[in-house]
């Protein structure tokens, strides 16, 4: 089993290696026959890149040790519903997983694309995709080889890291690694398109679409990140400012700022230099994630262990920002927009203005990461940048962020007059404030906390206010049933209210963050069995705890009465693990969730006699993060749902638009609206 | 860890000694009621690195060194110090790398500034990209069929409320 899989990662080295030569080749010399031939070889990668990871998948079941990758992270003790995780466990199969994630995709993507108008385009996309392939399989055969053997056959393994047995991490990780991979889709068109010398937006429907996939994979990562480390690390926080979680917040905030702004050259053929400056940074920031995971200089709670891999995926991440960005400036005269912007009040404005916000964000982000590297090398201090630093200054950013997303969408597209901006305006604004003056008068002084639920108010009824009067102008006019008509409503221009959907998930997650960082109360107390404690109005009664040996680890469960009122509301049952072997404990909060707060309560030490010191959390409004991670999948899949008519108003450049005819056919509702 | 505990206990009582002195209330001996406010505690907890751990502050690690630290925190508030005395106590004893986040003080300050700058310059500068691009196009060769600048606005209205 061990042989087929080695076989088949150098099978597809050569297959991925072809492909690009290829496609390049085929292209340049102008054999079409060269050209399909290397496309069909991108189909053939993603299947023996199955194969591949189907074998290293039956090694685990089979507990074949003497498979290196095998030994080091299963044993006998692991059940079997764990093998997922373990393959993902280390660099060698996280290596495996990312190269059969994106194989899958570009297969997907080159096979949507084949039939579109890209013929001159699409065979430098497949030629750039399996560049980056070609990388991953090269790393893979020759550096960390998840299919090298060990000289002798070790009786037992060393088992998984008991951190990762959690059901967060049987996503975590690889909606991680999969969005990271995958923005390198989006690029792989836009430089398809630059390449092949295409001047017009042919690439913007795949690169949205994809850039899209990418962004909603990061994020479905990131809040089950938050949710995993809420739930196990038992410290009750969901958000640190680690580095590797900054890794991957910042290719995702390249990827929002990216997803905006192609809207505007899909619709209005602007924007076209930044787009590419956008995606080539997103891609750039996605390297570097990919790069601090796999032996980056940073301390961090995720490091893997200190590993040669760093420095070829350093120069991968130099060569991955340097190239994109020279053929950009090979490119700059392409570029042209066919249109200007007509007004600072337009939605193209808000769109810009978010762009710079997010990359704002993702520069301190950056900026954070690796300035102690600048003290360090010059006067050789030792600083350390962490949460405090990211609080303090992104902060008012995410604010400023929020209020842009309760006023971007109101604003036309090309100028707004003012009136009609504060008709838009007038409801939301006033459903803020009036939110802020209830808050204020209930007793809530904190000014940032003020800001953002007025702010979160505002979005809200902004985005409910528009499905109203849309739901109600269908009603009137086609006499649909109200919920008929919120629906076709919705799914007669998804991008845009798939948009607002996911934009509702923000607010929720808002909601969350304010609610945490600032009304939480937490309480850190030793208890003898039959001792109670109060934390705000609950009165918690520890009972005892029970201790009992499972092969690898000792489950200490605790019993906790929650009382209120005198009165019995709640079991709860916090458990800790200890880990002899890994001399490592790992937490399970127990954890009574609801709307208005959680009460959270995680153990931190067993002491001999019977006693245990809890970690007691109220955490206020954070329900409604991890309520936000299904909302936010809806509003991805309705944004990605493919229109059936496509109508796409291409714009070249210098001629005049043709938006007027398409608008107002849009308005006698003869034909569908086109996006 | 024992060891390692008694190291940072020694010191502050060597440090804090005369202080400790002059208070004849609450003194420092486990086991025994501090007089203290909490959540200032939990705010310290959070600006202070476990130095022992990668990347925790000794509000999240759960080793013995963190909740030592977390006990002279608590400590030295009793002994009514002031959160920069605590901070400045820790930073002496460790290096300022103990801090979560440098000062905002000499060379530092550039850790906090070139951010707050680069935001701001980004933003003046999109700015005025907008004004140039939208000053350009008020000449009379702005793009779009002329007729269609009276309709702007209704055109707007039947987008939003058919969902075009």
């Amino acid at each position: 089993m061990a042989e087929l899989g080695a076989a088949s990662l150098w099978i597809a080295l050569a297959l991925a290696s072809y492909s690009a030569v290829g496609s390049f080749l085929g292209k340049v010399r102008g054999s079409p026959e060269l050209v399909v031939s290397a496309r069909r070889a991108v189909y053939l990668v993603a299947l023996v890149l199955l194969v591949a990871t189907m074998s290293l998948m039956a090694l685990f079941v089979s507990q074949d040790f003497e498979v290196a990758y095998v030994a080091a992270h299963s044993d006998r003790a692991m059940q079997s519903h764990l093998t997922w995780v373990a393959f993902y466990a280390g660099n060698e199969g996280s290596l495996l997983y990312i190269a059969a994630a994106l194989g899958a995709m570009s297969a997907l993507a080159i096979w949507k694309a084949r039939d579109k108008n890209l013929q001159d385009t699409l065979p430098y996309t497949t030629g750039v995709l399996m560049l980056v392939m070609t990388f991953f399989l090269a790393v893979m055969g020759f550096m960390a080889n998840p299919f090298d053997k060990l000289p002798f056959i070790p009786p037992d393994g060393e088992g998984i890291n008991p951190l990762l047995t959690h059901w967060g991490m049987f996503f975590h990780p690889p909606a991680l690694m999969a969005g990271l991979i995958a923005a390198s889709i989006p690029l792989a068109f836009a430089m398809g398109s630059l390449i092949g010398g295409q001047s017009e937006d042919e690439w913007v429907d795949a690169g949205r679409v994809w850039g899209i996939v990418s962004w909603g994979l990061l994020a479905c990562g990131l809040l089950l990140g938050s949710w995993w480390a809420y739930t196990i690390l038992g410290w009750g926080g969901f958000w640190f400012w680690d580095p590797v979680e900054n890794a991957a917040l910042m290719p995702w905030l390249g990827l929002t700022a990216f997803i905006h702004s192609i809207m505007v050259q899909k619709r209005r053929g602007m924007f076209r230099m930044w787009n590419i400056v956008l995606i080539n940074v997103a891609f750039g920031l996605a390297l570097y994630g990919m790069f601090v995971n796999r032996g980056g200089p940073v301390p961090s709670v995720h490091s893997f262990g200190a590993s040669t891999l760093g420095w070829v995926f350093l120069l991968f991440l130099i060569v991955g920002v340097l190239v994109p960005f020279a053929v950009f400036f090979w490119r700059y005269n392409l570029l042209k927009s066919a249109r200007n912007l007509d007004s600072m009040l337009s939605r193209e404005a808000a769109f810009l203005a978010n762009n710079l916000l997010l990359l704002g964000i993702a520069f301190v982000t950056l900026w954070g990461t690796v300035y102690p590297l600048i003290p360090r090398l010059t006067t050789g201090e030792e600083i350390t940048i962490a949460r405090p630093f990211y609080d303090q200054v992104n902060g008012p950013l995410f604010l400023a962020l929020l209020c842009l997303m309760g006023v971007g969408p109101l604003l036309p597209w090309r100028r707004a007059n003012f009136a009609a901006v504060r008709r838009a305006l007038v409801v939301p604004v006033a459903a803020g404030l009036m939110l802020a003056v209830v808050l204020l008068a209930l007793g809530i002084r904190q000014p940032y906390a003020l800001t953002g639920f007025a702010l979160g108010g505002l979005v809200a009824t902004g985005i409910v206010a528009e499905w109203v009067r849309g739901a109600r102008s269908r009603h009137r006019s086609s006499g649909e049933l109200y919920p008929v008509a919120f629906v076709r409503l919705i799914m007669a221009n998804r991008p845009r209210y798939g948009g607002y959907i996911v934009h509702l998930a923000v607010v929720m997650v808002a909601l969350g963050v304010i609610g945490t960082s600032f009304f939480n109360q937490q309480k850190d107390v030793v208890l003898a069995p039959g001792e109670t404690v109060a934390v705000n109005d609950y009165e918690l009664r520890y009972l005892g705890t029970v201790a009992e040996f499972k092969g690898n680890r000792t489950e200490y469960l605790s019993t906790v009465e929650v009382l209120r009122d005198g009165e019995l509301q709640h079991m709860l049952y916090p458990r800790r693990d200890f880990y002899p072997s890994f001399n490592m404990a790992s937490t399970r909060a127990s954890i009574r969730s609801t709307p208005v707060e959680d009460l959270f309560v995680a153990p931190s030490e067993n002491m001999a006699d019977g006693s245990v010191g809890f970690r007691i959390l109220v955490n206020p409004l954070i329900w409604w993060m991890w309520v936000a991670g299904p909302v936010l999948i809806l509003g991805t899949i309705v944004a990605l749902w493919p229109q059936r008519v496509r109508a796409p108003v291409r714009v070249a450049a210098a001629t005049p638009a043709p938006r007027t005819g398409g608008q107002l056919q849009r308005g006698m509702g003869d034909t569908a609206p086109g996006d | 860890m024992l060891a390692v505990s008694l190291a940072v206990a020694a010191a502050w009582h060597v440090k804090a000694g005369p202080v400790q002195a002059q208070q004849p209330g609450p003194t420092s001996s486990p086991g025994e009621a501090l007089q203290y406010d909490e959540r200032e505690a939990q705010r310290i907890d959070k600006m202070l690195m476990c130095p022992v751990c990668p990347a925790e502050t000794i509000d999240q690690a759960q080793v013995e060194y963190s909740k030592q630290m977390r006990r002279v925190v608590r400590e030295m508030l009793a002994q009514g110090h002031s959160r920069e005395e605590i901070l400045d106590f820790f930073a002496d004893r460790y290096g300022p790398q103990v801090l979560a986040a440098p000062p905002k003080s000499g060379l530092n300050l550039v850790a906090w500034i070139v951010p707050v700058v680069a935001v701001i310059a980004a933003i003046c500068g999109g700015l005025l990209v907008i004004r140039s691009m939208a000053g350009r196009n008020n000449a009379p060769t702005g793009d779009g069929p002329l007729g269609e600048e009276g309709l702007e606005e209704y055109l707007e209205i039947i987008d939003r409320e058919t969902g075009g």
